[in-house]
């Protein structure tokens, strides 16, 4: 009996010792921003293991109409050109199902695609500042607004010699703000599902569950009296 | 094995509800004198157990305990996942409050079987052997039935039912033979220093 127990106890207890054994949980983590024309998204299962091949649903915030579908790459990132939507002041809800019941929600509001509005087709919508100056002539050609996705420094100084036109500030200015807008999408997903939980947790946790017992068996003595 | 929010449907999330509270009834109403404590300290056991994760290739799966809490606890398995799960989606985010009901009958549902498995097994098979293998197959249960429950909740949303069973049994195998392991050991422990915590003591102590 001691034969193979001895094993199986020694077992448990490196596997209880065995550091990634902590490392990863089963929460799910999704978060999107926007970089020039396109929507990044990212989704981690608490950002240590990414999310493959994971089933990805945009839905139109305003009206729940799902604009698109993808999944996720090995690295856990999917990408999709802003939809129609968008430009038009509607906000976006991504919706990710990693299987297994394991799924993850992120909304884009409609302040979010501000700088898509303007374009040539699509007057921008009251209420929402846009870029009032953005308004091109209507022969000119379509703004730039092929932006890489990480704006070399080269793109932030405005083409030409002469004052820079509304358009190529907005395309300066929303150059530069790609890396802020991913790391404030980060943020935001850190900030809605904190880490791994910690000490703190655990023993407030604990603590609820002797609280129950003691306000069950409290209650129950009272009952008990009243029946005295 | 936690369902997350805005996988399932209105009405299974309800369906999971009206049962988990039935669930959770009859465990109360069963729950007498030192039980409380008992379930007390059992469902700390499966809230702690969340976080002890098993490796399962490139993902992984964390412990259960619902074939420990149904052996020792029979329905009041129900009230202790409960409080459990509560403060998992409280203080872990794991799972969720709107799905609480659905996962508190999932996981206590196996929990309870899983129990009465320990119990059949010690009926034909007394004695210190047939208690160990007792509780291994508990716990070993403990795993698969929730496991089977919980894709049964799927079912009813998109994932088909054989599509998120065989996922989530073949993602659970080795967190089966775990269970298996640490229950066994539990229960060996138990049944040498406190008999008369296990049910069904009268009839054989190792």
């Amino acid at each position: 009996m001691s034969r193979l127990l001895r094993p199986a106890l020694l077992g448990l207890i490196l596997l209880f010792l065995w550091p990634a054994a902590f490392a990863q949980a089963h929460r799910v983590n999704m978060f999107a921003w926007l970089e020039g024309d396109a929507v990044q998204v990212e989704c981690g299962f608490n950002r240590s293991s990414p999310v493959r091949d994971g089933a990805i649903k945009v839905l139109d915030a305003a009206t729940g109409a799902l604009l698109l579908e993808g999944r996720t790459d090995a690295a856990g990132k999917f990408s999709f050109p802003a939809p129609e939507a968008a430009r038009r002041g509607h906000g976006l809800r991504l919706l990710l199902d990693a299987g297994e019941g394991h799924a993850a929600r992120w909304d884009m509001e409609a302040e979010e695609f501000a700088s898509l509005r303007g374009e040539p087709g699509s007057p921008p919508s009251g209420g929402i500042a846009g870029w009032p100056e953005a308004k091109m002539p209507a022969d000119s050609p379509t703004p730039a607004r092929e932006i890489p996705a990480r704006a070399p420094a080269a793109t932030l100084a405005p083409a030409g010699n002469g004052p820079a036109t509304g358009a190529e500030v907005a395309r300066i200015v929303e150059a530069a703000l790609a890396p802020v807008r991913s790391e404030l999408a980060a943020l935001r997903a850190t900030l809605a599902a904190p880490a791994d939980p910690g000490l703190k947790e655990i023993l407030g946790g604990l603590g609820w569950i002797a609280g129950f017992i003691g306000l069950w068996i409290g209650w129950r003595a009272r009952r008990g009296e009243k029946k005295k | 094995m936690h369902i997350s929010e805005g996988v399932l449907s209105g009405p299974v999330l309800a369906a999971g509800a009206v049962l988990g509270a039935a669930g959770v009834a009859a465990g109360l109403k069963a729950m007498r004198g030192e039980a409380v404590v008992e379930a007390g300290v059992l469902a700390a056991a499966f809230f702690v157990g969340s976080l002890v994760h098993v490796p399962v290739g490139v993902t992984s799966a964390h412990l259960l305990l619902t074939g420990l809490l149904g052996i020792f606890l029979g329905l009041a398995a129900y009230p202790a996942i409960l409080a459990a799960l509560l403060l998992q989606a409280l203080f872990f985010q794991y799972g969720g409050l709107t799905t609480l009901g659905v996962n508190t009958f999932t996981m206590g549902s196996a929990a309870v079987l899983a129990g009465w498995a320990f119990r059949l097994v010690r009926r034909f098979w007394p004695g210190p052997g047939g208690t160990r293998t007792a509780a291994f197959v508990a716990g070993f249960l403990g795993v698969a039935l929730a496991a089977l429950l919980t894709a049964l909740a799927l079912a009813f949303s998109n994932e088909g039912f054989t599509a998120a069973a065989a996922a989530l049994l073949a993602a659970h195998v080795p967190v089966m033979i775990v269970e298996g392991l640490v229950t066994m050991l539990i229960v060996w422990f138990v049944a040498r220093v406190r008999p008369e915590l296990l049910p069904c003591q009268k009839e054989d102590r190792p």
